[in-house]
């Protein structure tokens, strides 16, 4: 009986020292952002969720008549994106004066010719946006014809900056 | 004769006080979860932490989360009450202390701290905290778990989903 007892506490004892392993799972996300500038290093921070294009303005000097005029911008990009980021133009339009005169007028990046609303990759991965992009400056080519009426001819183009 | 038989059985009456001895023994047990009264029926000599998962949501660049907390809630029928420990065993060879969120990577790390009933709780020492010192029903909150991040986060953090796993162990006091 004694022995009997013995085994009991024993047994007691072990079972007091019983304990099961579960888990706590904590998850977070952040979000990916990204700041896209023509020319100089964008100057703002990143926003979670926000993809912001610096507004930028592309003054040619004098068009010159009957030949390819081309303004460069250096493309800074600067993301925490991992799989990168993209830019789209919702239109290419040709400059125009006002008064129904146009000059035709093609956009590219890094020699590949925007089609309105296509993506064209900028980044595959994070960038931290300090040194232009290697490669892939935007390119404004416009060519007004050999008697193209003079006067101010703009154009106005939304941009998209998405993540890949 | 009849004298001394007498005497005889006097003695071995009284030397016939055989008792009947029964002795059992009730194990304890405890059910552990967060922001819920605890339910379920215990189960002997099982400590039982339920499992959860906590989203704290998008974590913002260049700066904190806000505090989660956790309410506890404890149900136990050990009389010494019941302990509480957490470990990290999600990154055990990423080198970064314990208890901080990792991307799927496991190259980015968003530093976090924690704390038991008001007090940090060491992941990297997780210590054994006492949660009850005796029974407890379970229907009311008896403290709290708090989650918050240690540092505001790089202006540029890589974006990710980050994430960290802890082992919870209950036992009796």
């Amino acid at each position: 009986m004694k022995k009997l007892l013995s085994i009991a506490a024993v047994a007691a004892l072990f079972a007091t020292a019983a304990v099961a392993d579960n888990t706590i799972t904590v998850n977070g996300e952040v979000l990916a952002g990204a700041q896209v500038s023509f020319g100089a290093a964008p100057t703002g921070t990143l926003t979670g969720g926000t993809f912001t294009f610096e507004d930028a303005t592309i003054g040619f000097d004098d068009l010159k008549l009957n030949q390819d005029n081309v303004d460069n911008q250096a493309v800074y990009v600067k993301t925490n994106s991992n799989s990168g980021v993209s830019i789209s133009l919702g239109s290419t339009p040709d400059l125009a004066d006002g008064n129904g005169h146009t000059v035709p007028t093609t956009y590219a990046l890094g020699g590949t010719t925007f089609v309105a609303g296509t993506a064209q990759s900028l980044t595959d991965g994070t960038n931290d946006g300090s040194t232009a992009l290697a490669d892939l400056p935007f390119t404004t080519t416009a060519t007004p014809a050999a008697d193209q009426v003079s006067g101010s001819y703009t154009a106005s183009i939304a941009v998209t900056i998405a993540q890949n | 004769m009849k004298k001394f038989l007498f005497l005889i059985t006097i003695v071995i009456t009284g030397g016939w006080s055989n008792t009947i001895s029964i002795s059992a023994t009730v194990p304890p047990a405890a059910i552990v979860g967060f922001d819920n009264p605890i339910t379920e029926n215990l189960v002997d000599n099982t400590f039982t932490f339920k499992d959860i998962v906590i989203d704290i949501g998008s974590i913002p660049l260049g700066g904190k989360i806000s505090p989660v907390s956790k309410p506890i809630y404890a149900k136990t029928n050990s009389s010494t009450g019941t302990t509480i420990e957490i470990v990290d065993h999600t990154n055990p060879n990423s080198g970064f202390l314990s208890g901080h969120l990792v991307d799927d990577s496991e190259e980015n790390l968003v530093a976090m701290k924690y704390s038991l009933f008001g007090s940090e709780y060491s992941m990297k020492n997780h210590p054994t905290v006492t949660l009850t010192a005796g029974t407890s029903d379970g229907g009311s909150s008896i403290g709290n778990f708090v989650i918050e991040q240690k540092n505001n986060t790089s202006s540029d953090q890589p974006e990710g989903h980050y994430s960290v796993v802890f082992d919870v162990i209950i036992a009796a006091q």
